[in-house]
C-alpha cells in the first residue's frame, strides 16, 4: 500500500472519508470534497465525510462528472481509494441523467430513457411501476403532470434519479429588488457567497435551476440568500419556516433589506392568516388539523395564490404532511434553506427528490476565516452539589436526579460571576426548568421568556434586547428554535438534556452572527459534578466537538482567570497539566 | 501366468486373421466364452464365416448359433485378456494393480516383488511401482551373462524348490536356461525403448529385424512374464499391441522440457501478508486476549471474524487464484481463506512465542500476547519482516537435524528473546496448535519440505533445499514467469528428488506421502509431480507470505517475480529493499474519536487496551469511552499509565477535555475485595454478646447483631459445639 503522506484523505472502503485538517492540501481537498460528499463530523484534527448515492447525483446535477470525482479522491488521497468506491463513484453517476423529465404539452410529462433495457427496469420496479404505466417506444413514458412530484420520489428510491427539465410555472410577477442600504441605515450588499448560491440556484431562469436546496451554516445569512433568489425570479413568494418568531424575522428583513411595502408582506400563523404577494407562514400553522385524522386545512394556502417561489426554511425539518403537497407543487421553483442536508428521520432523499439537488454549499471553516461568522468558544464549567443536597439526590430516582443535579442552587452564583467576566456582552441564560428559570431571573433581575409569554410580549423583549437596552433575558426551550439575535454573543445553559443535533446546533447558531466588538461568542454549559447531569453533558460534548467546535472543561473552583483561559493552556500534554 | 501363457509366435499369426474383422466383429469375439453359445448374427457375417472356416469359431448344428472350439481358446483368452487392459496413455499405477493381478497368480505376484522388497513378503505391492520406472528395464538389459540372467529370473519365480530340481512352469519358466532366449528378450526390449508408441504385434517382426521370428515370438513371453513388455489391445479398432509401460515410454520420449517464457501481468501483487497478518493477530491479541475453542483447534469464531474483518485486503484475482487446488496443495479449499491465513499467523505467533495460551477467569484457554509480542509490535515494519527473513537466509546446505536446532536457537535470538522459545512452559497449551510447517518435530528448518514425508530420509539427508529453491527462482528473477510453467519445468530438469531412492522404512504406511499421495517407490513421474507440488507449496504457503515473491495475473494465469526480499533470502543479495511504511500518525480527537491515518499496530496495540475499537486497519479505529476506561482501570491500568500512553502515541497533544474525562473516570473506579464469609445472625444485641464471649478470637462483631465466623472451616463444627455448650443453639 503505497502513500502520498502530504495527501489528506483517507478514502476508506465504507464509503467514508476522512480529511486530515493539519495536510497543507487539506483546504484544496475540502473545496472539492464538499462537491460531492456529504460533511459527516468535523472535530479539530480529521473530518468525516461520506459519499452516498445522493451525494454523487447532487454532484452530477451541479455538474460534475464521475471522471472528476475519481480524479479528485485519487488526487487527494493519502492511499490508493478502495476499487469499490471508485467503482460505486462511477456506477451511481452513471445513474444520473439517463431519465429526463420533459414537458409534453400543458398537462403531461414525458419520462425519457435512454435505454431500453432501463426503461424495462423502472417500468418493473415496484416504486414506479404504478406510475408508467402509458409506454410510448419501450423507452418514453407519458405521465400526468401532477405525479412529477411522486415520480421523482420514486425514481430516487429506485436508484434511478430522473433530472426535471420540465421547467415551472412563471407564478404572479412581483418585482423584488434588494436595497443597498437597510431601511435601518446600514450598508448592505450580498456577499460574493450569497450571490454564487444564489446564481447557482437561478440557474439564469433556465430549466437546469430553479429548485433546490442552498446549505449555509448558522449566521451566514440564509434569508439574505432567500431575498436574493427571490428577487431574480420576481415573482409572488411562499416562505415557509419553524415559528412565528423566525416570521417575524423574516417579514422585518424583508421590509429591511428590500424595497418591498408592508402591504405585499403576509403573515399566516397561528394569530393571523394574511395572504399576500409575499406569504410568510410556519411549518405548524400547515400541518395544524383539528383532530388527529382529520385534514391538513391550511395546506390548502399552497393553491391560495399562483406562487412563482417557495422557499422552505430549516428545510432539514420539512415536515411529512408538507413533503406530501410539496410532491404535488413540482411546477414551481423551490428554494430550500438549511444549515445541514442530515436529517434526523434519514428523509434526504425526499428533499433531493421534492426540493431539488445542492445548489450550494460554503464551508463553516472558510466563513469564520473571513469573519462571516463569529467564532464560538464552549466552555463546561463543572460545580459541586451543595452538601445539603446530596442526601436528597443519592436517594433519589434517576430521572430526579438528573434534576437535582441541574437545579444546583450554586449554578446562580457562577452565572453571576460568568456575566461578570463577560460585562457588557449581550447574554442568554437558557434552561429547561421553568422554576429554575424563574429564580435566575429574580436574582439576575432579567426578563424571562418561556412557552407561555406572549409573542407581543416575546417581541418587546426581543426587540429591547437587540438594541441593548436588555443586557441578558433568561430563556426556555422556546429560545432554541429560529430566535434570531443579531447581537448575542453570551449564552449560560444551565439546564438541560441533550436534544437532536439539530437543537444543540439552532442553539449555538444564535450565538455565530458576526459581533460588534471583536468576533468571539461564547457558550458555557453549567453541569454538577459526578451526576447524571454530567453524564448527559458527555453527549453534548461529543456533538459540540464532532460540530469542530472548541470545548473545555474547568471546574467552578479554579478561579475566574481558568474559565475565561486561552485554549492553549488547556491542552493536556502530560500527566502533571491534568 | 494365467492369461498369456501363449506361444505369441502362432498367435501372432491368428491376428492376421483378426486384423481383418469387423470392428463389430471384434467386440462380438470378445463376448464368446468357452461356455457359452451366442447368436450368429451378433457378427458381421463374412467375418463370422471367416473365423468358423480358420476354425476360431464353431457354428451350432443348425447354424444359427456360434461358440468357442476348444483349439481357438488359447487364442481367445489372450486377445480377450489383452481387451481387459487396454491401458491409457500414460499408464496408471491403478492400471499396473489392475494388470499384475489379472495376469500373475499371488505367487508369482510375491515372488516378482520379493526382490524388490526382500525383506516382507506382506507389503511388496508397495513397491509395484518399481516397474513403473526406466530403471526396471534397465537393470534387465544391464545383466551381462546369461548366468546372471538366470540368476535374476530364479529370484523372481515362485517356489526355490521347485526350480532346484529343474521343474518348468506351467508358463515354461524359466526361459533365461536357453541363453538365445535372453538375448533375443535382450534386443526386444531394446527395440521397445525406441518405441515412442506400442508397436502391432502383427508388425513386430519389422521392428526387430535382427531376430529369427520364431525366436522373436518365444521372446515375448519372458518380456511377459517378468512385466518388461505389456501387450494389450490399442485405439478403437483394437489392434493387438506390445510396448513398455506407457509411462516409461513417455518420459523417454516426450519432448524437452522448455523453459518458461516472460510475461507482463495485467496486474501484480507484492506484500509480505505473514508479517501484516501476525501484526493483525497482535494487535487484536493486545486489546483483549483471543479465546480458543474448548476442542483447542481454533479461535472463537467471533474472535476469528474480528481478525478477519482487520485482515489485510488481498486482491481479488489472488483469493480465486488461492482457493483453485491446482495453485494450492492443501486439500482443504478453506484453507485460502482469510481464516485459514489468520489461523496461520496465530501459530506463527504462538510458534514465536508472541502469543502464549493461558488459562482465562472463566476456565477458558486464551491467547495473550506476551511481552516479546510487544516488543516485536513495537519494531518498524522493515525490522519485524527482517526479523522473520532471518533464519530463512541463515538456513543454507543441506539440512540435518543439529543444523535445524541452531536455527532454532537463532529464531528465538532473533525474536529478541532472553529465554530460549522452546523452553517448556507450564502454562503453555501450544502442542495442540502443532502441525507441520517450517518447525517441524519442532526444530526450525524453513527450506526443509516439512510435509514430505521420505522413507528413512536419508537420501535426503544431502539434499541443500534452499540451493534447489535457488536454482527454481533465478528464473524468475527480473521478470515475471508463469508460475506454472515454471515448476513443470524445473519438475523435469531440477529436480533434487529425482535418482534419489526410498530406504530402510518398512510397513502399511507409505513410505513417501505428500498432499495425498503415498507411494512406497516412487517412479519419476511422480517424482516430478510431487516436487511440483513442494516447491508450489514452499511459494504459496511461505514465499508468497513472506513477500520473497511478487505475483502477477495475466488472462487467468499466475506469474511470479523474484523479490529483493526473496533474493535476501535466499542469499543472493546481501540486502532487501522494502520500504516499510511509517507508522501513520495517531490523533486523539476532541469527540474522543482515535483516527489512524496510517497502519500504527504498536499504537493500535496500546490504544486498543484503553478505547473501544470502532473499526480497522485505518481511520476511526477506536472511541474513548467510559466503558472503556472501566475495563482498563479493570485490567489494572492507572490513570497516569493511560494517559502516559496516549500521549506518547498521538502525534497531537491529547485534548484537553479528552484527558479530563478519562483521568475523572479513573478516579470513580476502586479496587475492592471480596471475599467469603460465615456470619451468624444472633438475633439480638445480647446473643451476639454472648456468642462472642463463647468464641473469642474466632469471631468479630459485623453489626450489633450481626458475628463474623473468622475461625478455619475445619473449625466450624468445634465452635458450633462450643457455642451449643454455651447455650447458643446454631441452625
Amino acid at each position: 500500500m503505497s502513500s502520498v503522506s502530504d495527501n489528506p484523505l483517507i478514502v476508506q472502503s465504507d464509503h467514508t472519508i476522512l480529511a486530515e485538517v493539519d495536510s497543507p492540501r487539506y483546504a484544496q481537498a475540502r473545496d472539492a470534497l464538499l462537491g460531492f460528499a456529504e460533511l459527516v463530523k468535523s472535530p479539530e484534527h480529521v473530518h468525516t465525510y461520506r459519499i452516498t448515492p445522493l451525494s454523487i447525483w447532487n454532484a452530477c446535477a451541479a455538474g460534475h462528472a464521475a471522471d472528476a470525482i475519481v480524479a479528485a479522491l485519487e488526487e487527494y488521497s493519502r492511499y490508493p481509494p478502495p476499487a469499490n468506491v471508485l467503482r460505486e463513484v462511477r456506477d451511481y453517476a452513471s445513474r444520473y441523467g439517463r431519465l429526463r423529465l420533459v414537458r409534453d404539452g400543458d398537462e403531461a410529462l414525458r419520462l425519457e430513457c435512454d435505454d431500453a433495457a432501463l426503461a424495462e427496469l423502472i417500468a418493473g420496479h415496484r416504486e414506479t411501476a404504478p406510475l408508467l404505466s402509458d409506454c410510448d417506444d419501450g423507452k418514453r413514458f407519458r405521465i400526468p403532470a401532477a405525479d412529477r412530484g411522486r415520480l421523482k420520489q420514486a425514481l430516487v428510491k429506485a436508484g434511478f434519479p430522473a433530472e426535471d427539465l420540465a421547467g415551472y410555472t412563471p407564478g404572479e410577477p412581483l418585482a423584488v429588488r434588494l436595497r443597498e442600504q437597510s431601511v435601518q441605515g446600514e450598508a448592505f450588499a450580498l456577499r460574493a457567497y450569497q450571490h454564487e448560491a444564489a446564481e447557482a440556484f437561478h440557474a439564469a431562469g433556465g430549466e437546469h435551476g430553479g429548485s433546490g436546496v442552498v446549505v449555509l451554516p448558522c449566521g451566514a445569512g440564509k434569508t439574505i440568500v432567500g431575498m436574493a433568489c427571490m428577487e431574480r425570479v420576481a415573482a409572488s413568494t411562499l416562505i415557509l419556516t419553524t415559528s412565528t418568531t423566525a416570521v417575524r424575522q423574516w417579514m422585518g428583513e424583508l421590509l429591511d433589506k428590500t424595497h418591498l411595502e408592508p402591504e405585499h408582506i403576509g403573515e399566516y400563523t397561528g394569530s393571523a392568516k394574511d395572504i399576500r404577494p409575499v406569504t410568510v407562514a410556519t411549518y405548524q400553522v400547515l400541518t395544524h388539523r383539528a383532530s388527529t385524522q382529520g385534514d391538513f386545512t391550511h395546506l390548502a394556502l399552497f393553491d391560495r395564490r399562483d406562487w412563482g417561489l417557495i422557499i422552505y426554511d430549516e428545510v432539514h425539518l420539512l415536515p411529512a404532511p408538507v413533503f406530501q403537497v410539496t410532491a404535488t407543487l413540482q411546477a414551481r421553483r423551490r428554494l430550500g434553506l438549511t444549515a445541514t442536508l442530515v436529517r434526523e428521520d434519514g428523509r434526504e432523499d425526499d428533499v433531493f427528490a421534492l426540493i431539488g439537488p445542492k445548489k450550494a454549499d460554503v464551508p463553516w471553516k472558510a466563513l469564520e476565516r473571513q469573519g462571516w461568522i463569529a467564532k464560538a468558544r464552549c466552555t463546561e464549567v463543572r460545580l459541586p452539589l451543595p452538601e445539603a443536597k446530596r442526601t436528597e439526590y443519592a436517594l433519589a430516582e434517576a430521572r430526579q436526579q438528573f434534576r437535582i443535579a441541574s437545579e444546583n442552587p450554586a449554578k446562580a452564583a457562577l452565572v453571576r460571576r460568568i456575566l461578570a467576566l463577560h460585562d457588557g456582552e449581550p447574554a442568554l441564560v437558557i434552561g429547561m426548568y421553568v422554576e429554575q428559570l424563574k429564580k435566575l431571573a429574580t436574582a439576575l433581575d432579567a426578563p424571562l421568556l418561556t412557552g407561555s409569554t406572549g409573542q407581543r410580549k416575546r417581541d418587546k423583549l426581543f426587540e429591547a434586547f437587540r438594541h441593548g437596552e436588555l443586557p441578558v433575558l433568561v430563556v426556555s426551550k422556546v429560545a432554541n428554535f429560529a430566535v434570531d439575535l443579531p447581537d448575542a454573543s453570551l449564552a449560560i445553559q444551565v439546564s438541560g438534556t441533550f436534544g437532536s443535533r439539530q437543537e444543540e446546533a439552532q442553539r449555538l447558531g444564535r450565538l455565530l452572527r458576526p459581533k460588534r466588538n471583536g468576533n468571539q461568542a461564547h457558550f458555557y454549559s453549567l453541569v454538577t459534578r459526578e451526576t447524571r447531569e454530567q453524564e448527559f453533558a458527555l453527549n453534548r460534548q461529543l456533538f459540540l466537538c464532532e460540530q469542530g467546535y472548541q470545548y473545555r472543561i474547568v471546574d467552578a473552583e479554579q478561579g475566574d482567570a481558568a474559565l475565561i483561559a486561552e485554549d492553549e493552556q488547556t491542552l493536556f500534554t502530560s500527566e502533571s497539566q491534568v | 501366468m494365467k492369461h498369456l501363457n501363449v506361444d505369441w509366435y502362432g498367435l501372432i499369426g491368428w491376428l492376421s486373421v483378426w486384423e481383418t474383422l469387423s470392428e463389430q466383429s471384434k467386440l462380438a469375439y470378445l463376448r464368446v466364452k468357452p461356455s457359452e453359445s451366442l447368436a450368429r448374427d451378433i457378427f458381421d457375417e463374412p467375418d463370422c464365416q471367416r473365423l468358423i472356416d480358420m476354425r476360431l469359431l464353431a457354428a451350432s448344428a443348425d447354424g444359427m448359433k456360434v461358440r468357442m472350439p476348444a483349439e481357438a481358446r488359447e487364442f481367445s483368452s489372450a486377445i480377450r485378456a489383452m481387451a481387459r487392459h487396454r491401458l491409457d496413455d500414460v499408464g496408471t499405477e491403478r492400471a499396473l494393480v489392475a494388470y499384475t493381478r489379472d495376469h500373475l497368480t499371488g505367487a508369482e505376484h510375491e515372488a516378482l516383488l520379493d526382490e524388490t522388497n526382500p525383506r516382507s513378503r506382506y507389503y511388496g505391492s508397495d513397491n509395484l511401482l518399481l516397474l513403473t520406472r526406466k530403471d526396471w528395464l534397465e537393470q534387465f538389459l544391464a545383466l551381462g551373462s546369461a548366468k546372471a540372467a538366470r540368476r535374476w529370473e530364479s529370484q523372481r519365480l515362485p517356489d526355490r524348490r521347485d526350480r532346484s530340481r529343474g521343474t518348468r512352469f506351467e508358463d515354461g519358466a524359466p526361459y533365461f536356461q536357453d541363453e538365445a532366449l535372453f538375448e533375443a528378450t535382450k534386443t526386444l526390449i531394446e527395440a521397445a525403448m525406441t518405441w515412442p508408441q506400442p508397436v502391432p504385434l502383427t508388425e513386430l517382426a519389422d521392428h526387430v529385424t535382427n531376430v529369427d521370428p520364431h525366436l522373436l515370438g518365444r521372446a515375448i513371453m519372458p518380456a511377459v512374464r517378468y512385466l518388461l513388455l505389456f501387450p494389450r489391445l490399442a485405439g478403437e479398432d483394437m489392434t493387438p499391441v506390445i510396448g513398455i509401460w506407457p509411462q516409461i515410454a513417455y518420459l523417454l520420449h516426450r519432448p524437452a522440457a522448455r523453459a518458461p517464457k516472460p510475461v507482463k501481468p495485467a496486474e501484480t501483487f507484492h506484500a509480505p501478508v505473514l508479517i501484516e497478518d501476525m501484526t493483525t493477530v497482535l494487535v487484536a491479541a493486545a486489546a483483549d486476549p483471543l479465546r480458543v475453542l474448548a476442542s483447542g483447534q481454533g479461535l472463537y469464531a467471533k474472535d476469528l471474524q474480528r481478525l478477519v474483518e482487520s485482515a489485510f485486503a488481498l486482491p481479488s484475482w489472488l483469493i480465486r487464484q488461492a482457493g483453485d487446488d491446482d495453485f494450492d496443495p492443501r486439500e482443504d479449499a478453506e484453507a485460502s481463506s482469510d481464516e485459514a491465513r489468520m489461523l496461520d499467523a496465530v501459530h506463527n505467533c504462538l510458534r514465536l512465542k508472541l502469543l502464549r495460551s493461558h488459562k482465562g477467569q472463566s476456565g477458558r484457554n486464551q491467547l495473550q500476547i506476551t511481552a516479546v509480542g510487544r516488543d516485536w509490535l513495537g519494531k518498524d515494519m522493515r525490522e519485524r519482516l527482517r526479523l522473520m527473513l532471518e533464519p530463512w537466509r541463515e538456513a543454507s546446505g543441506p539440512e540435518d537435524p543439529d543444523k535445524a536446532r541452531r536455527h532454532t536457537t537463532h529464531h528465538a535470538a532473533m525474536a529478541g528473546l532472553e529465554a530460549p522459545w522452546l523452553d517448556d512452559d507450564e502454562d503453555d497449551d501450544d502442542g495442540q496448535w502443532l502441525d507441520d510447517g517450517p518447525w517441524s518435530n519442532g526444530a526450525y528448518s524453513p527450506w526443509t519440505p516439512s510435509r514430505l514425508r521420505w522413507g528413512g530420509g536419508s537420501a535426503l539427508k544431502q539434499v541443500d533445499w534452499r540451493a534447489a529453491f535457488v536454482d527454481l527462482l533465478r528464473d524468475a528473477d527480473g521478470a515475471f514467469v508463469p508460475a506454472e510453467d515454471l515448476l513443470a519445468y524445473h519438475s523435469r530438469v531440477n529436480n533434487p528428488l529425482l535418482g534419489r531412492r526410498v530406504r530402510g522404512s518398512y510397513g502399511p504406511k507409505p513410505r513417501v506421502h505428500m498432499y495425498g499421495l503415498g507411494v512406497g517407490e516412487p517412479n519419476e513421474t511422480q517424482l516430478e509431480k510431487l516436487w511440483d507440488a513442494l516447491a508450489d507449496d514452499m511459494i504459496a504457503r511461505h514465499l508468497v507470505p513472506l513477500g520473497a515473491l511478487e505475483l502477477g495475473w495475466l488472462n487467468g494465469q499466475l506469474a511470479i517475480r523474484l523479490h529483493d526480499i526473496g533474493r535476501y533470502i535466499l542469499g543472493l543479495a546481501d540486502d532487501f529493499g522494502y520500504r516499510a511504511h511509517p507508522e501513520g500518525a495517531v490523533i486523539i480527537q476532541p469527540n474522543f474519536e482515535v483516527t489512524l491515518l496510517g497502519p500504527a499496530p504498536r499504537a493500535e496495540a496500546i490504544i486498543g487496551r484503553l478505547a473501544q475499537r470502532t473499526g480497522s486497519r485505518t481511520g476511526t479505529m477506536f472511541r474513548i469511552t467510559r466503558a472503556s476506561v472501566l475495563a482498563a482501570a479493570g485490567a489494572g491500568i492507572t490513570a497516569d499509565d493511560a494517559l502516559h500512553d496516549l500521549s506518547e502515541v498521538s502525534s497531537k497533544p491529547v485534548p484537553a477535555n479528552v484527558a479530563r474525562e478519562v483521568r475523572g473516570w479513573f478516579d470513580t473506579t476502586r479496587h475492592v475485595r471480596m471475599r467469603q464469609a460465615w456470619l451468624i445472625d444472633a438475633g439480638d444485641e445480647a446473643t451476639a454478646t454472648r456468642i462472642l464471649a463463647a468464641a473469642g478470637k474466632q469471631a468479630r462483631q459485623v453489626t450489633p447483631t450481626l458475628v463474623e465466623i473468622t475461625a478455619a472451616k475445619k473449625d466450624h463444627a468445634a465452635l458450633v459445639r462450643k457455642l451449643k455448650a454455651a447455650g447458643v443453639f446454631v441452625r
